[in-house]
């Protein structure tokens, strides 16, 4: 072996060591945080108040990027990624806090890190869909639900069908397609958010 | 573009049935649409039981006299009383007699003969395609039959590179949506219809929500939904929804079903049995999932951060 395969070797050997330290820091580091992240707030099974009034204003925020009720902790992240965190509203289900982050005036990401996600047990959180879907940025095919059944269902497909037709189309359907680089879908076809529609007019 | 994604609607069976066909030319997708519509309108004019005209109204009425059926109305009410065995009457097609009594679909005012007729009452004569229901009974297969109506639906579709077939919240998907890419399917939250809880990215598999917070109402000052236990004939509660993946949207769909009825602790034991992906909101807001379905989850944020 040369000097120089030995210094190699010297070297690649404290090269590996000094990130083995590093990436085991790190993973202390992380998980460290995470445990602030997972604390269970204790539902109150018995009050069925809906945690659309208080979630809604989270998610309305993160949708708009208007952030009125933002609480300022603002930090660049990434260069010109923007991370907000909203104001904390307490749920029968637990305490909902949203943050987004916005990129170019556009928001980019929406979570909701003051609810626990710790498997196995973890709390519902929910995602105000309407406006992101209606705005036609949600990558969503479809939604799953309980079924709706005629009474309720007649309303709303007339609600549909007439919304669909007002925009000069033949069908609606729920998800406008906005699958990055898909050639397939042309925009003056991109039916109505039939789903998440007939869901906020049902209420 | 002769190809592209296509968004298709018609209504069957008191619901919004959603099609999305991938890689199929647009009048290529009308007659498969078309032949799936028709399918649908078989299965509501025989299965329904709002309509006066169907057989399943025709057998309801047949006020405990054998009566003659089709092959499917026959293995329809057969798999019912399969499942009500399995379990131990829980789920049980009898159950329409509740429903009607609340004034759900027909026979009109409807008043149950007491004691209640279950699963037990049903008789069949299997060569002669014949089923004997207890005088006063009314049958309800209703969970079974949209699932199915779905499954037999996507064999219009047979061909088509990627499709997906929404009926009212229930989900069968074939092959790929756009470029390759999974079919992300949301799951509503059963607190807020306007919101989601979750979502997963699915390929050849049915997906199915059963929850007590759609089909509900009052009668005598009692509340009551669509998923009645029939062991107490009372609506059940402990779980708000759950969600299944099966091969097949009828599993799902009958998965989910049974696991309502079941309540936490036989549902999830049932479910654990099957091993299909599951995902359950608890009452107080708990979820409940297995490895399966976490392994399908898709983070909300990925999905609604794509902006246009």
């Amino acid at each position: 072996m040369t000097p120089f395969q030995k210094n190699l070797q010297k070297f690649f050997i404290f090269f590996f060591t000094a990130a083995s330290v590093g990436i085991v820091a790190i993973g202390i580091n992380r998980a460290k945080n995470a445990k602030g992240i997972n604390y269970v707030p204790t539902p109150a099974p018995d009050q069925p108040t809906p945690a659309q009034n208080n979630t809604g204003t989270g998610a309305t925020t993160a949708t708009t990027g208007t952030a009125p009720s933002v609480q300022g902790t603002t930090q660049a992240a990434n260069g010109a990624v923007l991370a907000y965190t909203g104001s904390t509203y307490q749920t029968p289900y637990g305490n909902v806090s949203a943050a987004i982050k916005v990129k170019d005036g556009k928001v980019v990401a929406v979570t909701m890190p003051q609810l626990p996600d710790s498997p196995p047990s973890l709390y519902a959180q929910p995602y105000l869909i309407s406006q992101a879907l209606q705005a036609g940025s949600a990558n969503i095919q479809g939604v799953s639900g309980a079924t709706y059944t005629s009474l309720a269902f007649k309303a709303s497909l007339e609600s549909a069908i007439a919304a669909a037709q007002k925009q000069g189309q033949k069908v609606t359907a729920q998800t406008p397609s906005v699958q990055t680089g898909s050639a397939a879908s042309n925009p003056t076809t991109a039916p109505a958010p039939s789903v998440p529609r007939r869901y906020s007019e049902d209420d | 573009m002769t190809t592209g994604t296509l968004h298709r609607v018609f209504h069957s069976m008191g619901i919004a049935v959603h099609c999305t066909l991938v890689g199929i030319n647009a009048k290529e997708a009308e007659e498969r649409i078309a032949e799936a519509e028709k399918i649908f309108n078989e299965f509501d004019l025989r299965f329904s039981r709002f309509k006066e005209t169907s057989e399943l109204h025709q057998l309801n009425v047949s006020a405990g006299k054998a009566h003659k059926v089709s092959i499917e109305m026959f293995q329809v009410i057969k798999k019912c009383v399969a499942l009500a065995e399995q379990t131990s009457g829980a789920f049980d097609p009898s159950v329409g007699g509740v429903l009607a009594s609340y004034g759900y679909g027909l026979p009109k005012d409807f008043t149950p003969p007491s004691p209640l007729p279950t699963y037990r009452d049903i008789s069949f004569n299997d060569s002669t395609l014949e089923i004997t229901l207890a005088s006063g009974q009314v049958l309800e297969p209703a969970s079974v039959v949209k699932s199915m109506a779905i499954d037999i639906a996507a064999q219009a579709f047979r061909g088509v590179p990627g499709f997906m077939i929404n009926a009212g919240g229930d989900i069968m998907t074939h092959g790929k949506f756009e470029d390759g890419a999974l079919w992300n399917i949301a799951i509503q939250d059963p607190r807020d219809p306007r919101a989601i809880v979750g979502a997963l990215g699915i390929e050849n598999a049915g997906i199915a929500t059963s929850g007590v917070y759609q089909t509900h109402g009052e009668s005598k000052g009692q509340k009551w939904h669509h998923l009645v236990d029939m062991r107490t004939q009372e609506s059940t509660s402990g779980i708000l929804s759950a969600t299944v993946v099966a091969p097949t949207c009828e599993q799902a769909d009958t998965e989910a079903t049974l696991t309502i009825l079941l309540g936490i602790t036989d549902g999830i034991a049932r479910l654990e049995r099957t091993g299909l992906p599951y995902f359950l909101i608890l009452n107080d807001g708990l979820v409940k999932k297995n490895a399966a379905f976490a392994a399908l989850e898709v983070p909300v944020g990925n999905l609604i951060s794509k902006s246009a």
